[in-house]
């Protein structure tokens, strides 16, 4: 049976199936000569149709992008990622894995085999080229070809388990802080920290207990702290049994959010709660004395609409949407609750945000995040029904002088995650590019958008124009060329 | 309990029947209907439409139809397909 999506979104959510290189790409504008590195993006892309019409995205296949940028040019690669997933459903030539991380819903013949879709993060670790998954170890790939190498344990230092899609590099230091969550399985509360220093030996290793089964995507680290936020997602081993897709939401949970020593051994892990907000990305923290100041896009409700709430609530829009804000924690305070200043309220976004990593664990002051601005002009005609639904402008915040500036790319376009990119290694903060995928919605392709970080207002100073659309993204990265050499 | 006594053949017979019932009840031009066939963990209120909605960027299959749909630009949906019968058994959870 010739393969066929019936249950396509259509437009421009059709999967697109199909691997590119292009040498030389169509440069509209002009490529700053300082700019010189590889921007690689990871996202979803679905070889077949999913077994569940209401899967979730999450669960597409994970596909990866290459644009190298030197002298002007940009140069574009693409493939997925040959999982072993992958693998059997290509042999299979049908889907065989069942809903997003539920192996009880997947065919007898490929239940208790990896469901890695690879398909959330991609990182320069290490020396290594990294796509990760929160449920699965990192899988390496080859930086130039993008071939897939294999999964990688930083030579069998660290364990066969789910590794987060977002460690977090001390920028000063080199060392690396990671995590991954369920960790002795599906269900189980068990929390396992590594640290790895610069030289890619593990340093410690940390095993913690989370307050309940949820979700923990991302963390946050200071000069002295880990910063651990929960999430509204649970799961149970019986849910996973009864045939549901791996995250439910609920309303009514609250927030946990850890905080522990980066020197300790995990015994001081003080767990703080309050109302349930999601925090599924953070920005930055710091430590100020007895205070640790934790920045991140937060939303009063669940902002991903495939996972369904638990008490059959409706997915609520408005409520998925995210502003930034500041979370103070006083670890002095008998009380286990925290102070929040909702800092740049007018901005609503999907929760990407983004800052200067040569910052991260330090005092910073901008911070990225893209967003929807309902005011900003939308060709619905040309665009489709997507008016408020899809990320149409970068925000530059100045967490110091509360100021915004806006980034507009256009009114058939969506945009991507967006990175930083410093105009070179010494340069200040804020003088560099912004740099990410926009899809012009109208002629059906996509584009890399560079524009100078410090007048984002003037839009972007060079479009890199690919004659094809790319799959959704969820986060990239950039590597400049003194930390991996493009030519 | 009653137990009724049926070939595969027939039952996937019976719901390629089901199926093309479903197929002719097509919605808006632009709008994709999906209809789980097999899928008992899928909870759907009775009656409810699912379409395909989009929020932030992420295209997601609301079963309960609540959401606002999805509608390409005209010129640029992948054509929909009526799933024949003969198709239902590869395509069990999928019918447009």
């Amino acid at each position: 049976m010739a393969v066929n999506f019936p249950g396509s979104p259509g437009g421009f959510y059709a999967p697109t199936r199909f691997e590119a290189y292009i040498h030389d790409c169509e440069v509209m504008g002009e490529i700053p000569s300082d700019l010189r590195g590889t921007f690689y993006r990871t996202g979803m892309d679905r070889r077949y149709p999913p077994r569940f019409p209401d899967d979730a995205p999450f669960n597409d296949d994970g596909f990866v992008d290459m644009f190298r940028i030197q002298d002007g040019h940009v140069d574009y690669r693409s493939r997925h990622v040959r999982t072993e997933r992958f693998l059997a459903e290509r042999q299979a030539r049908r889907a065989l894995y069942g809903y997003y991380r539920n192996q009880y819903t997947s065919e007898p013949s490929v239940r208790n085999k990896s469901m890695n879709v690879a398909n959330t993060n991609i990182i320069y670790n290490n020396g290594h080229l990294l796509v990760l998954k929160e449920s699965d170890p990192p899988i390496a790939l080859d930086p130039t070809t993008l071939k897939t190498l294999g999964n990688y344990r930083y030579d069998g230092q660290i364990y066969d388990g789910p590794f987060t899609a977002h460690p977090k590099v001390d920028p000063v230091t080199g060392e690396t802080i990671t995590f991954g969550y369920e960790a002795k399985g599906d269900g189980t509360t068990d929390v396992v920290f590594y640290w790895i220093d610069k030289t890619g030996k593990k340093t410690k290793e940390v095993w913690i207990k989370a307050p309940h089964v949820t979700m923990m995507h991302d963390i946050a680290i200071s000069q002295e702290h880990i910063i651990i936020p929960t999430t509204g997602y649970i799961t149970s081993v019986e849910r996973l049994k009864a045939g549901k897709i791996h995250w439910g939401f609920d309303p009514e949970q609250p927030t946990y959010i850890g905080i522990m020593r980066r020197d300790g051994d995990g015994s001081d892990l003080r767990w703080f709660k309050g109302p349930g907000h999601q925090m599924i990305h953070t920005i930055n923290a710091v430590t100020e004395g007895d205070k640790v100041i934790l920045d991140a896009p937060v939303s009063p409700s669940s902002p991903f609409p495939f996972f369904p709430s638990v008490d059959g609530s409706p997915f609520d829009p408005k409520g998925g949407s995210c502003t930034i804000r500041r979370w103070t924690f006083d670890l002095k305070s008998k009380n286990d609750t925290w102070e929040e200043t909702i800092m740049f309220p007018d901005h609503q976004g999907g929760g990407l945000a983004r800052m200067d990593d040569r910052y991260i664990s330090r005092p910073y002051r901008y911070s990225f995040m893209g967003i929807v601005d309902p005011s900003l002009p939308f060709d619905a005609e040309k665009a489709g029904n997507l008016r408020g639904r899809v990320t149409n402008a970068y925000a530059i915040y100045d967490h110091q002088t509360g100021n915004v500036k806006t980034m507009f790319a256009g009114p058939t376009h969506s945009l991507s995650e967006g990175v930083f990119a410093p105009r070179s290694p010494q340069a200040p903060e804020l003088d560099g590019y912004l740099i990410g995928v926009a899809n012009n919605l109208a002629e059906m392709r996509s584009e890399l958008i560079i524009s100078d970080a410090r007048k984002p207002e003037e839009g972007p100073i060079a479009r890199v124009l690919l004659p094809f659309r790319l799959h959704a993204q969820v986060h990239g990265n950039w590597v400049p060329d003194d930390v991996l050499p493009v030519a | 309990m009653k137990h009724i006594r049926t070939t595969r053949r027939a039952f996937m017979g019976h719901l390629g029947l089901v199926a093309g019932m479903g197929a002719l009840a097509y919605t808006a031009p632009g709008v994709l209907s999906i209809r789980p066939a097999t899928a008992a963990v899928t909870t759907r209120p009775a009656g409810a439409k699912p379409v395909v909605s989009v929020f932030m960027d992420m295209p997601w299959v609301d079963m309960s139809g609540r959401a606002e749909p999805y509608i390409p630009p005209r010129g640029t949906a992948v054509p929909a397909r009526l799933t024949l019968a003969e198709d239902f058994g590869n395509y069990q959870y999928y019918h447009v």
